[in-house]
């Protein structure tokens, strides 16, 4: 097989990528911090909400109301990559492969179910 | 189109081809932006029976740039109550990943006249690494950081709960479309992007789309959908929503960190209908053979603005989600379908394909590292 | 054997296992999709899976088909199949129980009946682990499901308590057990534990030490050994007490079966854990039964009776270093091995049979907890009080009760290893201990009820047939042992 062999020197074009993309970012806010104007007043510099003045700030207790969705989606997720390997390695191994990961996935699913039924999923 | 391998002592044009394309993609996402964003207000006023933008350039073409210029002109706010490291900090994360997704998105083929005369075609792209799928979806799944962490440092509560409905949104459509692209994954078998488009190969009814019907279809739907809800985008905008959250999560930016979030959500849209057209609508291969005398890069274009198209006829025809109907649609719609979806492509295949010989397709394109690889011993 | 054995014959040996996990999954779905209200059919379903699951197991064990499986990950040995049925015993007992609690308790969710499965099935992998990541798992999947029935009352703040303290202390043990396991692994790279046997005597290094104590650690949490028992009180006392009924037989056969087996393939290296096992055995011994004479709650004197009973179990598991100590030792060690076993049947039993009748009373629509509660109970419902009368006698080793043989066999054990110190200990902690399983006997027996007696408790199924398997087996075994040799003799 011709492919696949040297991926390490894509990955390094991948790094060099990612570092242009950085250094233009940079130049770009730096640009602007040079070209744009600087003139804060009290008033510019207070949090926007609509014009009325800020009662407090915003790093308080707050409920994020979808955690249970949270957890389900680490587990889903984990699924999913679990999934990737077997995905690619599939047509190797065949049918004994489709039956286990229909038992891993069943699992998974009648846990959605469960979930769904007990509106673990519902949206007050 | 038939490239002879211009040589300059040890470097030769192949070797490079990675950095090309890096420049090609750099290039085309500053000079497609704007362009894209001329589409989008030209397509809305045209849905909306507005007349749009028609002062700067004909037709208003040049408005775009205009506003890119104007931007790097305008007083950057920091207001006080923020934090400011995460603050700065969130506008790159939020462009960074959409702009490093891309190198492993390839976009095009390239033939060249090597020195031994032989024609070798070469895959468009920055990296092409293996497991390309799988480096996209971290990328993706990686940019709701810059939106949350903007959320959260700008310290004012619109931002905040934009930042948060980002999240919840994310956690929701990741897994549709990281299940629709296994279905991609099991129908090529192979993680390689390069690979993926291979097995599309000769005609539109190779695409995934088409495949195991009416599956691809679904399937491809379903990737649709989440990759729009992905970018936050209409009518998936709740964490920006004008009506409710100001501006969402981006109300305290202003000057060039605000560009900074338009623009990687543009890169974002564009990384990821690329992967879409890569996966489903045959990637830079043409749809009928006989049209293959066009270049690779442009089907691309083509398919691209196709689905960037959709975008914008989404956003002009839809209202914005309402957030429980929002999570529903993930989680009790498009999650269970996936997954049912998932296992008939496998059993399907299992049925379909007794023999494992095919197991890895062998490429006809010569992976161009290798070979520069090669050339160095 | 013939062949190379297939996956099929690995699936044959954990027969059981799929049938309880095939059950759960049933019962976790049929309870949100299929029948909604029919909260009966969740109970009857689970027995009958338990049944079906108890009947391979036997069948299994007398037809004498242990093998090892799963690439030599899971010894499905004569220990394993004893000690799963065993756990399923523990399990049909429980769910006899619960069917009472959770119906007066107005808790009957659906998933209490598949999650006590699972962490059957869990507390059966540990008992057959021949891998310490196995045996790891399987303790994860008991302790995850223990965790949640811990809380299962919801509403009740104590309930809460005690899951969350079980949570974060068995999280704790949970990591001490893993870095044990990477110590051991580190020293001998094996997991194994047949293969630990014999690599395990050429690295004796710090590392293998300090391996070793993190398992003694991670296990004795389990296994509620002082000084690792703080939660047992607190959780014994908050959960439901049909989970604490359960919790305190699966919990403990799962664990020491696990020590039994991971301290059998450390015999060849005894020096280095024999003394920390014996300390922690007197330890357990002495401060188990001294603190249970002073609690007025029957849960919370049941917890520190618990932890004693692990304290007599420690000195099988000293008695164990003995195994290779000649012909003598070797006898001794069997003995270990087998007297554990009838002991963790008996302790399951009475343990059980105890539970069982507070929820018996609890039928009344009173909570009876404190030992308060059962002043005079002989006057009002004698027949009750007997078969509690039963189970402490068993619980203190009083003939002829099936403690008693249980606590005989260790002793004897003990002895003729040469654990003399250990054996007098035991035997003088077992007199200590008399004093407040009689208290509660002499409560109930000789003092008047404070309060006009009751309305007679409901008759309820459920928990009366638990109550009286419990009795029947405490006193058939402890008359005729017997009959649990034939079973726990197999084990050699």
């Amino acid at each position: 097989m011709p492919a696949d062999q040297s991926s390490d020197f894509s990955y390094l074009a991948v790094v060099v990528f990612t570092f242009v993309g950085i250094a233009f970012i940079a130049f770009n806010l730096l640009l602007a911090r040079l070209l744009s104007p600087s003139a804060p007043t009290p008033e510019k510099l207070t949090t926007y909400e609509c014009g009325v003045q800020p009662i407090g700030d915003a790093w308080r207790q707050f409920n994020p109301r979808y955690y249970l969705f949270a957890l389900l989606f680490v587990v889903f997720d984990v699924e999913a990559v679990f999934l990737y390997p077997w995905a690619v390695a599939f047509r190797q191994v065949g049918a004994f492969a489709v039956a286990e990961m229909l038992i891993f996935v069943g699992l998974l699913i009648a846990g959605l179910i469960f979930a769904w039924r007990r509106e673990a999923l519902q949206w007050e | 189109m038939i490239i002879p391998n211009y040589r300059l002592g040890p470097i030769d044009l192949v070797t490079l081809l990675p950095y090309i394309a890096m420049l090609c993609i750099i290039g085309f996402i500053l000079a497609i932006v704007p362009l894209l964003i001329w589409i989008e207000r030209v397509v809305i006023s045209l849905m909306q029976d507005r007349i749009g933008p028609n002062r700067v350039g004909p037709r208003g073409l040049l408005q775009t740039i205009a506003d890119g210029i104007k931007l790097f002109f305008k007083e950057d706010i920091q207001p006080r109550a923020v934090d400011v490291r995460i603050y700065y900090l969130a506008p790159v994360l939020a462009m960074i990943p959409a702009l490093t997704a891309g190198a492993t998105l390839p976009f095009s083929t390239v033939r060249f006249r090597m020195e031994d005369g032989s024609v070798q075609t070469f895959p468009m792209v920055v990296g092409n690494v293996n497991i390309g799928i799988l480096f996209i979806l971290a990328m993706a799944s990686l940019q709701v950081y810059g939106i949350i962490l903007a959320g959260w440092s700008s310290n004012n509560k619109y931002s905040l709960l934009g930042g948060l409905r980002a999240s919840a949104q994310v956690i929701s459509y990741e897994l549709a479309m990281s299940l629709a692209i296994l279905s991609a994954v099991l129908m090529s078998g192979s993680l390689n992007l390069v690979h993926v488009v291979e097995a599309q190969m000769n005609g539109f009814w190779n695409w995934n789309l088409f495949a195991y019907p009416p599956l691809g279809f679904i399937i491809t739907v379903i990737y649709l959908i989440s990759m729009v809800a992905e970018t936050n985008r209409a009518p998936f905008d709740l964490p920006e929503a004008e009506s409710e959250l100001i501006a969402g999560f981006h109300t305290e930016y202003s000057s060039m960190k605000f560009a900074m979030f338009f623009m990687g959500e543009y890169a974002s849209m564009l990384v990821v209908s690329g992967v879409a057209v890569s996966l489903w609508f045959g990637g830079w291969t043409s749809p009928l053979p006989l049209l293959d005398f066009i270049p690779g890069f442009i089907w691309f274009l083509v398919k691209l603005f196709a689905l960037f198209f959709v975008y914008v006829w989404l956003r002009a025809s839809l209202p914005r989600l309402r957030y429980d109907a929002l999570m529903n649609l993930g989680w009790k719609r498009m999650l269970p379908t996936a997954l049912v979806i998932l296992f008939l492509i496998a059993c399907w295949n299992t049925l379909r394909t007794p023999q494992a010989q095919d197991a890895n397709p062998v490429s006809e394109i010569t992976m161009a590292p290798a070979r520069a690889a090669e050339g160095e011993r | 054997m013939p062949g190379s054995p297939t996956i099929w014959d690995d699936l044959t040996l954990i027969l059981p296992l799929i049938v309880l996990w095939i059950t759960s999954f049933v019962l976790l779905l049929g309870d949100v999709v299929v029948w909604k209200k029919n909260r009966d059919l969740n109970p009857i379903l689970a027995i009958v899976g338990t049944l079906i699951a108890l009947g391979i197991a036997v069948y299994q064990t007398i037809s004498l088909t242990g093998d090892k499986a799963f690439a030599r990950s899971l010894n499905m040995d004569a220990l394993a199949q004893v000690s799963m049925i065993a756990l399923l015993v523990t399990g049909l007992l429980a769910i006899l129980l619960a069917w009472t609690y959770l119906k007066n308790r107005g808790l009957e969710r659906g998933e209490y009946y598949p999650l006590m499965l699972l962490s059957v099935s869990g507390a059966a992998l540990m008992g057959a682990a021949n891998d310490l990541i196995v045996l790891f798992i399987g303790l994860e999947i008991l302790s995850f499901a223990l965790y949640v029935m811990a809380g299962f009352s919801r509403s009740d703040i104590r309930s809460e308590e005690a899951s969350i303290k079980y949570f974060l202390l068995g999280a704790f043990a949970s990591a001490f057990l893993l870095y044990g396991i990477a110590l051991v692994y580190g020293a001998t790279q094996t997991t194994q534990l047949s293969e630990l046997a014999s690599r395990v005597h050429s690295a004796q290094t710090p590392m293998l030490v300090a391996g070793i104590g993190l398992l003694i650690v991670g296990l004795g949490f389990k296994a509620a050994v002082i000084p690792f028992h703080q939660w047992t009180p607190d959780v014994y006392e908050g959960a439901p007490t049909s989970v604490t009924a359960y919790m305190a037989g699966a919990a403990k056969i799962a664990a020491f079966v696990a020590m039994l087996r991971v301290f059998d393939s450390l015999a060849p290296v005894s020096s280095v854990w024999l003394g920390a096992i014996q300390a922690l055995a007197v330890l357990t011994m002495v401060f188990g039964n001294l603190l249970a004479i002073a609690q007025t709650n029957v849960k919370r004197m049941l917890a520190y009776s618990s932890i004693a009973h692990a304290g007599y179990l420690m000195v099988a598991i000293a008695t164990l270093a003995h195994r290779l100590d000649g012909p003598r030792g070797a006898q001794a060690g069997e003995l270990a091995m087998t007297g554990s076993l009838f002991y963790l049947f008996a302790y399951t039993f009475m343990t059980l049979g105890a539970f069982g009748v507070l929820i018996y009373l609890s039928n009344r629509g009173k909570d009876y907890q404190q030992i308060e509660d059962l002043r005079g109970l002989v006057r009002h419902d004698p027949r009750t009080a007997y078969a509690m009368l039963f189970f402490m006698l068993s619980l203190g080793g009083i003939p002829p009760t099936m403690g008693f043989m249980g606590k005989w066999q260790i002793f004897y054990a003990a002895l003729s290893g040469g654990e003399i110190m250990l054996a007098i200990v035991m035997a003088l902690t077992s007199v200590m201990a008399a004093f407040y399983y009689l208290k509660i006997v002499y409560v109930m027996c000789f003092e008047e009820p404070r309060e006009a007696a009751p309305a007679p408790a409901q008759f309820s199924f459920g928990a009366s047939l638990s109550v009286l398997l419990s009795a029947a087996a405490t006193i058939l075994f402890g008359i005729m042992p017997g009959l649990l040799y034939t079973l726990t003799g197999l084990v050699r």
